[in-house]
């Protein structure tokens, strides 16, 4: 039970937070109940890893209906461990990072809370043992991640990626929700242990548990942005860039990873590791290319995670969850690295995200070179800790050789749009607006700097851990990784450094990149299909009410016909009082 | 029972019948007409409350030939004599006074004659005055009433002429024409019938059932809304009760009335069709009086229904519903004869009738609402014991066809409803006190019997017994 | 042990008192509504700790009908419910306090009539209660509804009294066929094998129907959305949060009493399952804000239906912890679009602009309704929904679980409706006005409950679990 306590500092923070949003002074403290929460919260996660043998996980029942119990099962295991280690160190970075990015003093305290909130469901989804845990904590991202996508709430853009995400997300936890609630009627049980020794136990696995199996790994797509439910995440990036740095990168959308990483004994027996294979290709494709075409500060950065994710899925899918691991774990740090980056530019320009618009990272060296540092770490560059990432899953690819030669284009996929962002804003010019941008560029907040710097160093330092792990590597692959990576950065630099790129970017190939490959043209369609098929049971409703009027009115008619007896001629009733006697004679006659 | 009370009690409810009668003649000469009326009110309510200390005291006896008292006639005489005393109470004020205050005590004393009745002489006579004083009643309010009054004389007429041949056809068998004497005496199947079925035909005019009730709405949409009144409430219970008299008294012993007998299934079709032809026609008036006059169509096909199942408990229901239809349409008719001297008449009219006068809407509402048999008020109870009476006696259908009447009167109550509640720019107005009275009467009653039926029921059980053993 | 006859005989007693004293509605209405409150919660105690209560008085001993109450798990759940939004939308419901007395003696007419419904021991007292509980809601359309109310209220009552005649209608056929002419609901349940098939299928067809229309399920639906969006704001509360639960119980009584339903709950699953969409579409083309939250009401309401048709005692379970859930949260929606209403004189979704700038509390309010219909874990939505789909994933295999994809349909068009009218800041509609503490106190209230419910879900399936769902 001590993994639960992990939360509390989180939850209190956050409690703390939304107190401070009743007194109109009070935001200030805000800032500090996040933080501390956060940094509380992390101690405690270095202290279970210390004590990690002591830790008891036991079942804590919740409630139970008729004969099926429901209980909130821990667990810390190697994935949990990885996921716990990664939250745990960037949550207090991230807190840091927004004291400094944060200027908007009425809007604190919400935005302090929620972030709270969203880091108390990571962790809980990082030590969660069974599926109602582990669900609690899904729709607890979920719902963070859209109240922070929509947090500016003065502009009409966020509100859009929020209802996008949101739509997204709900199509996932349903799925998600679906899934868990099919295997629990078959197998009563929510603990995942037991489950997969209960399915390995089985000779035959029914057709329904298979199913439902592929609705938890749609599920797990959804929040993981792969295809076909990657475009919210690029919407995403209207969020304030410290969430995008938190959630959209590296942690949040991890969760899909982390649930299929967890379930892969399962998902190995029922052979439905081809499918997340292809469609891990199938999203890491599309997310390099739509990098190399997009123009937005933070999109490309956002397309670049969708590539990321698409990588562990590959990784999982050729069964080499070691490789999808260390990845995983590099890709936080350097990508929540990258996003401080892309945010500190543009709090310098204003909030301005085009690429073209913006000025250069090198107006401030730390900038720039921390930036260098992400940039070199993401292409697979020797010292850089991404490049073993990179390498495990380039790998675990040699085992199939369409596999690797997808890997490959994607290796040089990933220098070329990098490097491409580090390149462009270099070459804009700004002249008027130098000075002024220098001096903010200076004035940046500490705490962003200090941030950024911590996880530069974090992305090097890794590196030295894993030249003391005993790691598998292939020396050819990484001399491929290496020369991929290199041609791409190459290529960047003739294009975007020596001929300011003019041609790549009015090519018609970028301007299809940039479309997304009509996937959200897809939503559209998709949208109004649903909303003619609304209109047509509107129809149909309103066709039900007309029907109801009618018999209403056939009430009413048959009234009217019948008072037509009403003459107001006594004669008329007389005879009907005659008549009425002849029928009762009639009847006498007939029945005596 | 033990009878606690003297023996000449019924002489003395004769006596201040009569009195009553003397006195409102001596109203005609005075003109402090009013003290003469609060004092004919007071005779009423002692004469109601006479009658039944009667029931409560278990008081049988026969008297002067003519009449016998138990506790069937205690109890719906009781109950109608406060019928009575409402509708005196309703129209205290209206011209002319004293030809109200006459007219209303002989129909007192036709009640009386049918209630107490032990020889059809009785019931003949009782209806006799009844109808005759309504028609004279009619007629004193002007002589833009002649038309109501001539079609009322005109059909209590032929009433009459059917009745009196179908105790003709009775009378070879025993001249002494009491109840019991002719049940005892042997007449053939066939004449028995015939003479069964003009009973039918002479009292379901009066009683307004279908298709013999053509000329009801046409009368009390006519006629002065106290008369109309007096004419739902009083005169057509009193049918009610020659009905109950005369079938289960007489022709019980013929054995072609009871349990899926001849005449049950008689009434088992008079009664479905005075239902629908009520509750339909009643749909589509624009006129609350004609509506209410079609709706207590409807309502007299309920009652029908316990006539029809012809067990204890079909009577004991019939007794029931007579007794609670009397104070819902009286109510309702208080109401609405109120709103009439202030010129609303049409349902239309009644748009905003709660910004008028909250209190005549909420009544009103009420009412309707207990008309329709909605729970917890006293029609619900009664229709439910009918409903039931239906079930005991296997006659499942009665009871289905009258809960979908039951639906399709809700039809037009919430229409009137639906207006009632309209928010209208009107003039506040307030009823005499003597409305409010009355109308609050009949609330309490409504809402008292609604929520606690076994009030009402036992004694109509008691009074049931006295017909059916 | 003090009589279940209270919860009836006190809103009766302050309802007289209202109605004899023309001060003071609203404090009558509300203490009422708290000693109802807290007379639930006592027998809801006693009920956990001792089992069901049954209670009966003569009444008509003529047809041997007797005044029976009974308080079992389902009622017990369900009147508990019924208490707490009674209470909210009593001290809460009416912002503009417009016609304080006609609403407050309505609302303790309703009081009487829910508590003695879900008490109700026989189908006697069910179909009495029954009948005030849709009459104290026509009057709130009626009299204190919004434009439209004639239409609606007419529309209201006429669908429900057709209801309540076949409800009658099958109470006279039990009446006529069971031995004894028995109607005591519970004993009931061993005697319909007794009856002829046929007449069994018949009583349940016209129960069914009669609950499908109050409930409402595709086709009945119709009069809904008219009435709830009509009515007052306490109306609307009650009307969502209590009388569509009217046709829930019942639908749980018949279904777990008749052996009949076994034969029919495949087809009403699918029936069931079919509104569900249906409506979750229809939401979709509303525009009016009240209608909306009037039509998520069909949606989650025939979700009930299908866990009730899934025959399993977890997933009946579930329908009762949805009935609860439903109650509460609709209630909520309801207060806080009343809220809306109140402050921005404006209902239509296009028209509002930055709820959350002028109304910060009830646009949370709202939003958390949102998250609870679409079953957020720790809310008591999601207890519900784990529950249903559970049972129907039992009962239909992976085929049990396809009415929980409604909720996608709803939840989008929902969060479409909150970043469209609430948080789209940029040209927000000007507050006209601002709500009281008694509104907020509404809020936290329910929210209280919802997520009590949520966090401790065993309060309510203890109970379930020891008695059965009836």
């Amino acid at each position: 039970m001590y993994l639960l306590y992990l939360l509390l500092p989180l939850l209190l923070g956050a409690l703390a937070a939304f107190i401070c949003s009743f007194s109109s002074g009070a935001w200030r403290y805000s800032k500090y109940a996040g933080l501390g929460g956060a940094v509380a919260s992390s101690l405690l996660t270095l202290f279970a890893f210390l004590k990690q043998n002591t830790i008891q996980l036991g079942q804590l029942q919740w409630f139970t209906a008729f004969h099926s119990t429901f209980a909130i099962s821990l667990s810390f295991g190697y994935i949990n461990q990885v996921l716990l280690a990664v939250v745990a160190v960037i949550s207090p970075l991230i807190f840091f990072y927004s004291i400094g990015y944060m200027d908007v003093p009425e809007e604190n305290s919400r935005y302090y809370a929620e972030l709270s909130l969203f880091a108390a469901s990571m962790m809980l989804l990082a030590v969660s043992g069974g599926f109602i845990t582990l669900f609690i904590a899904w729709e607890g991202l979920g719902i963070t991640s859209y109240l922070l996508i929509g947090f500016w709430t003065n502009k009409d853009a966020p509100q859009y990626a929020a209802r996008k995400a949101i739509t997204t997300i709900i199509i996932g936890d349903m799925m998600m929700l679906s899934g868990i609630l099919v295997i629990f009627a078959s197998l009563n049980t929510f603990n995942f242990s037991t489950m997969i020794s209960e399915i390995a136990a089985m000779s035959t696995v029914p057709i329904s548990i298979v199913a439902a199996f592929v609705l938890i790994i749609l599920g797990a797509f959804t929040k993981s942005a792969q295809f076909p439910f990657h475009e919210w995440l690029s919407d995403a990036m209207e969020g304030p860039t410290p969430v995008s740095a938190f959630l959209h990168s590296s942690t949040m959308v991890k969760a899909g990873v982390f649930v299929v990483a967890l379930l892969l004994p399962i998902l190995a027996q029922l052979g439905l590791l081809n499918m997340i294979l292809v469609f891990g290709i199938i999203s890491a494709v599309i997310g390099a290319l739509n990098a190399a075409g997009s123009t937005h500060i933070k999109k490309i950065l956002a397309y670049s995670t969708i590539e990321d994710l698409g990588l562990m899925f590959i990784a999982i899918g050729l069964n080499a969850l070691a490789a999808a691991m260390v990845l995983f774990i590099v890709q936080a740090l350097y990508k929540a690295l990258l996003f401080m980056n892309a945010g500190s530019i543009m709090k310098a320009n204003d909030e301005e995200t085009d690429l073209y618009k913006v000025s250069s990272f090198s107006k401030n060296r730390l900038l720039f070179a921390t930036a260098l540092i992400g940039a070199l770490s993401i292409a697979g560059i020797f010292p850089f800790s991404g490049f073993f990432g990179k390498l495990a899953v380039d790998s675990a690819g040699l085992s199939n050789s369409t596999v690797y030669i997808v890997l490959i284009v994607l290796d040089f996929a990933t220098g070329f749009y990098i490097f491409r962002w580090l390149f462009i804003p270099e070459k804009n010019e700004k002249k008027d607006s130098e000075i002024r941008l220098r001096a903010k560029y200076a004035s940046q907040p500490k705490s962003m700097t200090v941030s950024q710097v911590i996880l530069a160093a974090l992305v090097i330092f890794l590196t030295a851990l894993f030249l003391y792990t005993n790691i598998e590597v292939n020396v050819g692959a990484a001399i491929v990784l290496t020369a991929g990576a290199g041609f791409g950065i190459l290529s960047a630099y003739l294009l975007f450094w020596r001929l300011a790129g003019l041609a790549w970017e009015r090519s018609r190939t970028r301007n299809f990149l940039s479309k997304g490959f009509f996937v959200n043209a897809a939503y559209l369609a998709i949208a109004k299909g649903t909303r003619a098929l609304s209109t047509a049971i509107e129809e149909i409703d309103y066709f039900i009410n007309r029907i109801v009027y009618l018999g209403a009115f056939g009430v009413a008619d048959l009234g009217n016909s019948i008072r037509r007896s009403e003459t107001g001629i006594v004669n008329f009733y007389a005879a009907a009082v005659a008549i009425g006697i002849f029928m009762m004679l009639l009847l006498l006659v007939l029945l005596v | 029972m033990q009878q606690i009370l003297p023996a000449g009690i019924p002489a003395i409810l004769l006596v201040l019948i009569a009195f009553m009668v003397l006195f409102s003649l001596f109203t005609l000469l005075s003109r402090k007409r009013r003290i003469y009326k609060v004092v004919e009110i007071a005779a009423v309510a002692l004469i109601a409350i006479t009658s039944f200390s009667m029931l409560l005291s278990g008081y049988n006896s026969n008297f002067l030939y003519l009449f016998q008292a138990n506790a069937f006639s205690e109890l719906l005489f009781g109950a109608l004599s406060i019928g009575i005393f409402l509708i005196l109470l309703i129209s205290f004020d209206s011209e002319p006074q004293a030809e109200t205050a006459m007219f209303v005590s002989f129909v007192m004393l036709g009640l009386f004659m049918v209630a107490f009745a032990y020889s059809i002489i009785a019931i003949i006579v009782g209806l006799e005055f009844v109808i005759l004083s309504t028609v004279f009643m009619i007629l004193s309010y002007g002589k833009k009433y002649l038309e109501p009054a001539l079609k009322l004389f005109v059909l209590g007429a032929i009433s009459t002429a059917i009745f009196v041949v179908a105790l003709a056809l009775l009378l070879p068998y025993d001249s002494s024409l009491s109840l019991v004497g002719i049940a005892a005496a042997g007449a053939g199947k066939f004449i028995v019938g015939l003479s069964l079925v003009l009973f039918v035909a002479a009292l379901s005019i009066e009683s307004a059932a279908f298709p013999f009730n053509l000329w009801v709405p046409d009368v009390y949409d006519g006629a002065p809304g106290n008369v109309t009144a007096l004419m739902a409430g009083i005169n057509k219970k009193v049918s009610f009760i020659a009905i109950l008299e005369i079938f289960l008294i007489v022709f019980a012993s013929y054995g072609i009335y009871g349990n899926s007998q001849l005449i049950s299934q008689a009434f088992f079709l008079i009664s479905i069709l005075t239902m629908f032809f009520g509750n339909l026609v009643a749909l589509v008036q624009k006129n609350i009086k004609r509506m209410f006059a079609y709706s207590s169509i409807s309502q007299a096909g309920y009652i029908f229904i316990g006539i029809s199942a012809a067990t204890h408990l079909g009577i004991e229901a019939s007794i029931f519903y007579i007794i609670a239809h009397m104070f819902m349409i009286i109510g309702a008719f208080a109401i609405v004869f109120w709103l009439e001297t202030k010129n609303i008449r049409s349902i239309e009219e009644y748009a905003g009738l709660k910004d008028r006068n909250a209190f005549a809407a909420v009544s009103l509402t009420i009412l309707m609402l207990s008309m329709a048999g909605i729970p917890p008020l006293v029609g619900f109870a009664g229709k439910f014991v009918l409903f039931s009476s239906a079930v005991y006696a296997n006659d499942i259908i009665l009871a289905l066809i009258g809960i979908a009447n039951s639906f399709l009167s809700i039809y037009y109550y919430a229409k009137v409803i639906n207006q009632m509640f309209q928010t209208r720019e009107v003039k506040r107005i307030r009823p005499g006190i003597n409305i409010i009275a009355a109308v609050t009467i009949c609330l309490i009653f409504v809402i008292a019997v609604g929520i606690y039926p076994q009030l009402l029921l036992g004694w109509a059980s008691t009074a049931a017994s006295v017909l059916v053993h | 042990m003090i009589p279940l006859l209270l919860m009836i005989i006190v809103p009766a007693a302050f309802l007289a008192a209202a109605a004899a004293f023309k001060s003071h509605p609203k404090e009558l209405s509300v203490s009422s509504t708290f000693i109802g409150l807290i007379l639930a919660v006592y027998f809801f105690l006693s009920v956990m700790t001792s089992g069901s209560i049954a209670q009966s008085y003569n009444y008509i001993p003529a047809l041997n009908i007797g005044f029976s109450l009974n308080a079992g798990s389902t009622s017990m759940i369900l009147l508990l419910m019924a208490s707490i939004v009674l209470f909210v939308t009593a001290f809460a419901g009416n912002v503009n306090r417009e016609k304080e007395r006609t609403a407050s003696l309505l609302l303790l007419l309703f009081q009487a009539g829910v508590s003695g419904l879900f008490l109700s021991g026989n189908f006697f007292v069910f179909f009495i209660f029954w009948d005030i509980g849709i009459i104290a809601p026509f009057f709130m359309i009626n009299i204190l509804g919004s434009a439209n109310r004639r239409i609606a209220s007419y529309k209201f009552i006429l669908y429900e009294i057709f209801a309540s005649a076949l409800l009658l209608a099958g109470i006279i056929l039990i009446y006529f066929y069971a031995p004894a002419h028995t109607l005591n609901i519970y004993s009931l349940s061993s005697l319909y094998a007794q009856m002829p098939l046929y007449i069994q299928e018949t009583i349940f067809i016209l129960f069914f129907i009669a609950f499908m229309i109050n409930i409402p399920v595709f086709p009945l639906h119709t009069w809904l959305p008219d009435a709830h969006s009509e009515a007052s704001t306490q109306g609307s509360m009650v009307l969502s949060g209590i009388v569509t639960k009217f046709g829930g119980f019942g639908m749980i009584l018949i279904f777990a009493t008749m052996p009949v339903a076994r034969s029919f709950s495949y087809y009403i699953a699918i029936l069931a399952a079919f509104s569900a969409f249906y409506a979750a579409f229809l939401t979709m083309r509303q525009s009016d804000l009240k209608r909306v939250v009037a039509h998520t009401t069909i949606v989650e309401m025939s979700i009930v239906l299908f866990a009730i048709a899934t025959m399993t005692n977890i997933g009946q379970s579930g329908a009762v912890f949805g009935m609860l859930s439903h109650g509460l949260v609709v209630a909520l929606m309801f207060l806080s679009v009343g809220a809306i209403e109140h402050i921005f004189h404006e209902r239509k979704i296009d028209m509002l602009r930055g709820i959350s700038k002028g109304a910060k509390f009830t646009a949370y309010a709202f939003l958390v309704g949102i998250f609870i219909m679409t079953g957020v874990p720790l809310t008591s939505g999601f207890i519900a929904d784990v529950l249903i789909f559970i049972g129907g994933a039992s009962a239909f295999g992976i085929y049990g679980i396809i009415p929980l994809f409604s909720l996608i349909i709803l939840g989008a068009f929902m969060y479409l409706v909150i970043n469209k009218s609430f948080f789209a800041n940029r040209r927000a509609t000007p507050a006209a006005a601002t709500i009281g503490i008694s509104q907020k106190m509404g809020y936290a209230v329910l929210l209280a409950a919802i997520f009590f419910f949520g966090i401790l879900p065993f309060v309510a399936l203890n109970l379930i679990n020891s008695g059965g769902v009836v």
